[in-house]
Protein backbone atom coordinates (compact mmCIF):
# COMPACT_ATOMS: atom_id res chain seq x y z
CA UNK A 1 0.00 0.00 0.00
CA UNK A 2 1.38 3.44 -0.90
CA UNK A 3 1.69 6.05 1.77
CA UNK A 4 0.15 9.47 2.17
CA UNK A 5 2.02 12.71 1.50
CA UNK A 6 1.83 13.54 5.20
CA UNK A 7 3.50 10.25 6.13
CA UNK A 8 6.28 10.80 3.58
CA UNK A 9 6.79 14.31 4.98
CA UNK A 10 6.97 12.88 8.52
CA UNK A 11 9.59 10.32 7.45
CA UNK A 12 11.75 13.08 5.96
CA UNK A 13 11.38 15.21 9.07
CA UNK A 14 12.25 12.30 11.37
CA UNK A 15 15.33 11.22 9.42
CA UNK A 16 16.59 14.80 9.07
CA UNK A 17 16.09 15.49 12.79
CA UNK A 18 17.81 12.26 13.82
CA UNK A 19 20.82 12.88 11.59
CA UNK A 20 21.35 16.56 12.20
CA UNK A 21 20.54 16.77 15.90
CA UNK A 22 22.16 13.39 16.49
CA UNK A 23 25.36 14.91 15.14
CA UNK A 24 24.91 18.06 17.24
CA UNK A 25 24.26 16.30 20.54
CA UNK A 26 27.06 13.80 19.94
CA UNK A 27 29.45 16.74 19.51
CA UNK A 28 27.95 18.58 22.51
CA UNK A 29 28.13 15.55 24.83
CA UNK A 30 31.74 14.92 23.74
CA UNK A 31 32.67 18.52 24.55
CA UNK A 32 30.88 18.47 27.93
CA UNK A 33 32.45 15.16 28.93
CA UNK A 34 35.92 16.31 27.98
CA UNK A 35 35.30 19.56 29.85
CA UNK A 36 36.42 21.62 26.93
CA UNK A 37 33.33 23.77 26.88
CA UNK A 38 33.85 26.84 24.78
CA UNK A 39 30.40 28.20 24.52
CA UNK A 40 31.08 30.18 21.39
CA UNK A 41 32.01 27.02 19.49
CA UNK A 42 28.76 25.28 20.42
CA UNK A 43 26.69 28.33 19.57
CA UNK A 44 28.29 28.38 16.15
CA UNK A 45 27.60 24.68 15.74
CA UNK A 46 23.99 25.16 16.86
CA UNK A 47 23.40 27.93 14.33
CA UNK A 48 24.95 25.80 11.60
CA UNK A 49 22.71 22.88 12.60
CA UNK A 50 19.54 24.99 12.50
CA UNK A 51 20.41 26.49 9.10
CA UNK A 52 21.26 23.04 7.70
CA UNK A 53 17.98 21.68 9.02
CA UNK A 54 15.99 24.46 7.37
CA UNK A 55 17.77 24.07 4.03
CA UNK A 56 17.44 20.27 3.94
CA UNK A 57 13.77 20.36 4.97
CA UNK A 58 12.86 23.02 2.41
CA UNK A 59 14.68 21.31 -0.46
CA UNK A 60 13.39 17.84 0.38
CA UNK A 61 9.79 19.06 0.69
CA UNK A 62 10.03 20.95 -2.59
CA UNK A 63 11.25 17.77 -4.29
CA UNK A 64 8.53 15.76 -2.58
CA UNK A 65 5.83 18.21 -3.69
CA UNK A 66 7.06 18.13 -7.29
CA UNK A 67 7.27 14.34 -7.45
CA UNK A 68 3.93 13.76 -5.67
CA UNK A 69 2.16 16.83 -6.96
CA UNK A 70 -1.36 15.41 -6.88
CA UNK A 71 -1.03 14.19 -3.30
CA UNK A 72 0.56 17.41 -2.07
CA UNK A 73 -2.38 19.53 -3.25
CA UNK A 74 -4.84 17.63 -1.08
CA UNK A 75 -5.26 18.90 2.47
CA UNK A 76 -4.81 16.69 5.48
CA UNK A 77 -7.91 14.69 6.24
CA UNK A 78 -9.43 13.82 9.63
CA UNK A 79 -7.28 10.69 10.06
CA UNK A 80 -4.09 12.75 9.59
CA UNK A 81 -5.33 15.28 12.15
CA UNK A 82 -6.28 12.57 14.66
CA UNK A 83 -2.90 10.84 14.34
CA UNK A 84 -1.14 14.15 14.81
CA UNK A 85 -3.24 14.97 17.90
CA UNK A 86 -2.47 11.63 19.54
CA UNK A 87 1.25 11.96 18.84
CA UNK A 88 1.35 15.56 20.08
CA UNK A 89 -0.24 14.48 23.37
CA UNK A 90 2.65 12.09 24.08
CA UNK A 91 5.25 14.63 22.91
CA UNK A 92 3.80 17.15 25.33
CA UNK A 93 4.27 14.81 28.31
CA UNK A 94 7.90 14.17 27.37
CA UNK A 95 8.54 17.88 27.04
CA UNK A 96 6.95 18.54 30.44
CA UNK A 97 9.13 15.86 32.04
CA UNK A 98 12.17 17.42 30.39
CA UNK A 99 11.34 20.88 31.68
CA UNK A 100 10.82 19.49 35.19
CA UNK A 101 14.15 17.63 35.12
CA UNK A 102 15.93 20.75 33.94
CA UNK A 103 14.23 22.84 36.63
CA UNK A 104 15.24 20.39 39.35
CA UNK A 105 18.82 20.23 38.08
CA UNK A 106 19.17 23.98 38.48
CA UNK A 107 20.61 23.28 41.94
CA UNK A 108 23.54 21.35 40.45
CA UNK A 109 24.13 23.06 37.15
CA UNK A 110 25.54 26.55 37.04
CA UNK A 111 25.98 26.95 33.31
CA UNK A 112 22.87 28.41 31.61
CA UNK A 113 24.20 27.17 28.28
CA UNK A 114 24.22 23.59 29.57
CA UNK A 115 20.68 23.98 30.85
CA UNK A 116 19.55 25.34 27.48
CA UNK A 117 21.06 22.29 25.79
CA UNK A 118 19.30 19.94 28.19
CA UNK A 119 15.93 21.59 27.49
CA UNK A 120 16.62 21.44 23.77
CA UNK A 121 17.54 17.77 24.04
CA UNK A 122 14.17 16.99 25.58
CA UNK A 123 12.44 19.12 22.96
CA UNK A 124 14.11 17.18 20.15
CA UNK A 125 13.44 13.89 21.94
CA UNK A 126 9.75 14.84 22.22
CA UNK A 127 9.69 15.65 18.51
CA UNK A 128 11.34 12.35 17.57
CA UNK A 129 9.01 10.31 19.74
CA UNK A 130 5.99 12.24 18.44
CA UNK A 131 6.97 11.57 14.84
CA UNK A 132 7.65 7.91 15.58
CA UNK A 133 4.21 7.55 17.12
CA UNK A 134 2.66 9.18 14.05
CA UNK A 135 4.43 6.71 11.79
CA UNK A 136 3.34 3.81 13.99
CA UNK A 137 -0.29 4.86 13.73
CA UNK A 138 0.00 5.34 9.98
CA UNK A 139 1.23 1.76 9.61
CA UNK A 140 -0.83 -0.04 12.23
CA UNK A 141 -4.01 2.00 12.14
CA UNK A 142 -5.60 4.12 14.85
CA UNK B 1 -19.73 -16.28 -16.95
CA UNK B 2 -20.24 -12.76 -15.63
CA UNK B 3 -22.59 -14.05 -12.93
CA UNK B 4 -20.02 -16.64 -11.94
CA UNK B 5 -17.36 -13.95 -11.65
CA UNK B 6 -19.72 -11.75 -9.62
CA UNK B 7 -20.52 -14.62 -7.28
CA UNK B 8 -16.83 -15.41 -6.87
CA UNK B 9 -16.05 -11.76 -6.22
CA UNK B 10 -18.90 -11.49 -3.67
CA UNK B 11 -17.51 -14.56 -1.89
CA UNK B 12 -14.08 -12.93 -1.71
CA UNK B 13 -15.64 -9.70 -0.37
CA UNK B 14 -17.54 -11.59 2.35
CA UNK B 15 -14.39 -13.51 3.31
CA UNK B 16 -12.37 -10.29 3.44
CA UNK B 17 -15.07 -8.44 5.40
CA UNK B 18 -15.10 -11.08 8.12
CA UNK B 19 -11.35 -10.62 8.50
CA UNK B 20 -11.83 -6.90 8.69
CA UNK B 21 -13.87 -6.84 11.91
CA UNK B 22 -11.10 -5.57 14.12
CA UNK B 23 -13.48 -3.30 15.99
CA UNK B 24 -17.24 -3.40 16.63
CA UNK B 25 -18.10 -1.38 13.55
CA UNK B 26 -18.61 -3.36 10.38
CA UNK B 27 -18.88 -1.73 6.96
CA UNK B 28 -19.92 -2.65 3.44
CA UNK B 29 -17.97 0.00 1.62
CA UNK B 30 -16.08 -2.39 -0.61
CA UNK B 31 -19.28 -4.08 -1.75
CA UNK B 32 -21.00 -0.74 -2.32
CA UNK B 33 -18.05 0.50 -4.35
CA UNK B 34 -18.17 -2.58 -6.51
CA UNK B 35 -21.86 -2.14 -7.10
CA UNK B 36 -21.36 1.51 -7.95
CA UNK B 37 -19.69 0.95 -11.34
CA UNK B 38 -16.63 -0.54 -9.64
CA UNK B 39 -15.68 2.74 -8.00
CA UNK B 40 -12.06 2.79 -6.87
CA UNK B 41 -10.91 3.81 -3.41
CA UNK B 42 -9.29 6.91 -4.92
CA UNK B 43 -12.55 7.95 -6.60
CA UNK B 44 -14.45 7.58 -3.33
CA UNK B 45 -11.73 9.47 -1.45
CA UNK B 46 -11.92 12.36 -3.93
CA UNK B 47 -15.70 12.57 -3.52
CA UNK B 48 -15.57 12.80 0.28
CA UNK B 49 -12.38 14.89 0.55
CA UNK B 50 -10.29 12.23 2.24
CA UNK B 51 -7.16 10.31 1.28
CA UNK B 52 -7.19 6.91 -0.41
CA UNK B 53 -5.31 5.47 2.55
CA UNK B 54 -8.10 6.60 4.90
CA UNK B 55 -10.66 4.72 2.78
CA UNK B 56 -8.40 1.66 2.83
CA UNK B 57 -8.12 1.81 6.63
CA UNK B 58 -11.88 2.28 7.04
CA UNK B 59 -12.57 -0.77 4.86
CA UNK B 60 -9.99 -2.79 6.77
CA UNK B 61 -11.59 -1.85 10.08
CA UNK B 62 -8.44 -0.11 11.25
CA UNK B 63 -10.08 3.30 11.48
CA UNK B 64 -13.57 4.44 12.48
CA UNK B 65 -14.56 7.57 10.57
CA UNK B 66 -16.22 10.57 12.20
CA UNK B 67 -19.98 10.95 11.92
CA UNK B 68 -19.63 13.58 9.24
CA UNK B 69 -17.34 11.43 7.12
CA UNK B 70 -19.64 8.44 7.56
CA UNK B 71 -22.60 10.48 6.33
CA UNK B 72 -20.59 11.73 3.36
CA UNK B 73 -19.75 8.15 2.40
CA UNK B 74 -23.42 7.16 2.67
CA UNK B 75 -24.41 10.16 0.52
CA UNK B 76 -21.99 9.10 -2.22
CA UNK B 77 -23.70 5.72 -2.49
CA UNK B 78 -27.15 7.30 -1.94
CA UNK B 79 -28.02 4.79 0.79
CA UNK B 80 -28.91 5.21 4.49
CA UNK B 81 -26.05 5.22 6.98
CA UNK B 82 -27.11 1.83 8.38
CA UNK B 83 -26.52 0.20 5.02
CA UNK B 84 -22.92 1.37 5.04
CA UNK B 85 -22.00 0.92 8.72
CA UNK B 86 -23.31 -1.55 11.28
CA UNK B 87 -22.50 -1.76 14.97
CA UNK B 88 -21.90 -5.30 16.13
CA UNK B 89 -22.25 -5.68 19.88
CA UNK B 90 -19.92 -8.00 21.78
CA UNK B 91 -21.76 -11.19 22.72
CA UNK B 92 -20.27 -10.94 26.27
Amino acid sequence: MDITFKEKSTWIHLITTLLIFGFYFTKAIYKFINATIEETNLIGLFIAVVISMIIIEVISHIILSIVYRKQSIKEEDERDNLIQSKATKTSYYILVIGVWITSMSILNISSPFLMANIIMFFFILAEIIGMSIQLYYYRKGI
Amino acid sequence: MQKLLECQYSYIIIEKESDMKKNNIHNNIRKLRFNCDEMTQQMLADKINATRQTIHHIEAGKYSPSLELAFRIANVFKVPLEEVFQYIQDPK
